[in-house]
């Protein structure tokens, strides 16, 4: 799958560095100074990389944690992300990744231990309970066989009781966390659209069925789960295929085993939604109905409103109360997209 | 369309013959042409690729170009005649560094080629060498994106066949014997190109911009509307039709636009 790796001098000797040259034994190795120079540099075109993504190694230097704008929260006071990873497995069309980047290889941090000291300094700051999010820049897991990040970051949680971490994904890879003694402050977070969207706009990703046998057993095992349904997408006929989509879900997962339920609208700074558009001119999806708002792409008005309060209004029918955080609608002081993951 | 950017007269010798090109141009650089290929012989040094580079650039219309520089290079270790894509371009004296963008399979062996102002004799990094890929690269960087720029390096001289030894005929012989990998490459790098242009290149653009004028800025948003319009799956040569009625730019404009935002906002199929 990985047949180049760049690899920034300064982490050649990192052990993390050695498994993983060892894990591909096969890719051409390149070495280079900085990841910038590589990853973000001006004239590359996302689209045709995405073709055969490259793996980069190197070093996450500067501010570790982020505060996580609130209204992404699921109801603490302290929201931080942090992203071990940058660029994700799998290509979704409405995935802001595409429009911050302009590369599309995978970047992977190996320094593990300077994001778990930034997030225990963090934790001890206060006892109040404090939410991170992984699945901010990647999808948590979907590359966890390669990186090890979960099998890495669950022990640092299991001392960290006051701490939750939500891991963001839509892969089935779920082997570390069954390996593992569920951690009652750990929330594994699938995200959905309709399963018939799935194919034309979610390249990669595993089937319904796949992710809710994988959540089943997640379920089983004790893990919390978490369901994010985000973006909600302007489909015909999108009352039938949420109401599909919700009461599959809800049929097939326990109700205790659900941590928390979200839903959000498409929305994306301009800047990078234009930059998607010219880089899928030919894509159904970005040739919908949006319009600019503050700086942000979304839905036009009446479209989003009329979807965003049918899918509540559906979910409201399947999820518990109290497990619903429906307050991802756009706001003025909306500045990020939401999660990739 | 594709620009190929060749020192020597005899590297680029074989791949002439081979493609048909016609001499288009003597100064300042000797230009080749035929259908979709443009060949420059540049001469030696970072320089002189760096300007051939820009000048044929300066002289091509086409939106989407790749840019392919070919030619021969030492390694310390590596046996005569192999051919190696670059994957890496590095610059001897500033230590500047390119990276061009692999998007497909590579037909050989990947490698570092470092430029240097004169030829190697002690090929001390396990790098190919060679004169003009990091001028090359300084000046195509500007033209097109890195997955459309590359470096094909064919080795010619290493620790026991040094560069000295290497003679016009035996660089002729070389190239020769990977025409069938250039060509290759050269048909990939095409493909590419035309992969974007044909995203970028929405139905009816030409034909309406022929028919009415539009300022920049509508210009813009009529290319916009008309790739929506090809992505929404709607029926081009019915639009068409309708066109026909209308009398203004504006007209013609708002018929598209009625036209997308219908079907646009009746949602993506289901
Ligand atoms: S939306 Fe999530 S799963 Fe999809 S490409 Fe982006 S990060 Fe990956």
């Amino acid at each position: 799958m990985i047949d180049r790796l760049y690899i920034e001098e300064a982490v050649l000797d990192h052990p993390r560095v050695h498994a993983l040259r060892a894990r591909f034994p096969r890719a051409t190795v390149v070495t280079c100074g900085h990841y910038g120079e590589i990853f973000n540099r001006a004239r590359q075109h996302f689209r045709l990389q995405k073709r055969r993504p490259a793996l980069i190694l190197a070093r996450k230097e500067g501010r570790l944690l982020q505060p996580a704008p609130a209204q992404y929260g699921i109801g603490g006071r302290y929201n931080f992300y942090f992203s071990h990873m940058l660029n994700c497995l799998y290509d979704c069309r409405y995935c802001f990744l595409q429009g911050m980047y302009r590369s599309a290889h995978y970047v992977l941090f190996v320094n593990y231990e300077d994001f778990m000291q930034a997030i225990e300094a963090r934790a001890r700051r206060t006892r109040e309970p404090q939410y991170f999010f992984s699945g901010y820049d990647c999808d948590s897991l979907a590359l966890e066989p390669v990186t090890g990040f979960a099998r890495e970051f669950l022990p640092l949680f299991r001392r960290l009781p006051h701490c939750t971490l939500e891991l963001r994904t839509k892969s089935t890879q779920i082997r570390a966390l069954l390996r593992s003694e569920p951690l009652p402050n750990v929330v594994v977070a699938f995200s959905f659209t309709p399963e018939a969207l799935r194919a034309r706009l979610e390249r990669g990703v595993p089937s319904l069925d796949r992710r809710l046998a994988a959540m089943t057993k997640l379920a089983r095992h004790g893990w919390r789960l978490g369901l994010r349904f985000d973006p909600l997408i302007h489909v015909q006929d999108h009352a039938r295929l949420y109401e599909g989509l919700f009461s599959r879900i809800f049929a097939a997962l326990p109700v205790e085993a659900i941590h928390s339920v979200s839903l959000g609208t498409f929305r994306m700074p301009e800047s990078y939604f234009h930059r998607i558009t010219r880089l899928y001119p030919d894509d159904p999806f970005l040739a919908g109905p949006f319009a600019a708002q503050d700086g942000m792409t979304c839905y036009e008005q009446a479209i989003e409103t009329r979807l965003y309060a049918d899918c509540l209004r559906l979910l409201q029918d399947h999820c518990p109360p109290g497990k619903l955080f429906p307050c991802t609608m756009k706001t003025p002081d909306m500045d990020l997209p939401a999660p990739a993951g | 369309m594709i620009h190929l950017i060749v020192a020597l007269p005899c590297e680029a010798r074989a791949l002439r013959h081979r493609l048909r090109l016609r001499s288009v141009a003597h100064r300042p650089f000797r230009l080749y042409e035929s259908g979709t290929v443009r060949l420059v012989i540049s001469g030696v040094g970072q320089a002189r690729a760096a300007a051939a580079t820009a000048w044929l650039a300066g002289r091509s219309a086409e939106d989407t170009c790749a840019w392919l520089n070919l030619g021969t290079a030492g390694h310390a270790l590596r046996p005569l005649g192999e051919g190696l894509l670059a994957h890496k371009v590095v610059d001897a004296v500033s230590g500047q560094a390119w990276y061009p963008g692999l998007a497909f399979d590579p037909p050989v062996s990947t490698e570092t080629v470092v430029s240097v102002t004169r030829p190697e004799r002690d090929y001390r990094h396990g790098a190919a060498y060679d004169m003009e890929a990091a001028g090359f690269c300084t000046a195509a960087a500007h033209f097109a994106s890195w997955e459309l720029i590359h470096c094909y390096k064919v080795v010619s001289d290493n620790r026991h066949h040094p560069v000295h030894a290497v003679d016009e005929a035996q660089v002729e012989d070389l190239m020769s014997g990977h025409l069938a990998t250039i060509m290759r490459l050269i048909d990939t790098l095409q493909a590419i190109a035309a992969a974007l242009d044909a995203w970028t290149s929405p139905p009816l653009l030409d034909w309406m911009t022929g028919r009415w004028q539009f300022s920049q800025t509508r210009r813009a948003r009529l290319a916009r509307l008309l790739q929506r319009h090809h992505a929404l799956g709607l029926d081009t040569a019915a639009l068409q039709a309708r066109l026909r009625y209308c009398t203004t730019a504006r007209a013609a404009l708002d018929a598209v636009e009625t036209e997308v935002n219908r079907t646009a906002r009746a949602g993506l199929p289901s």
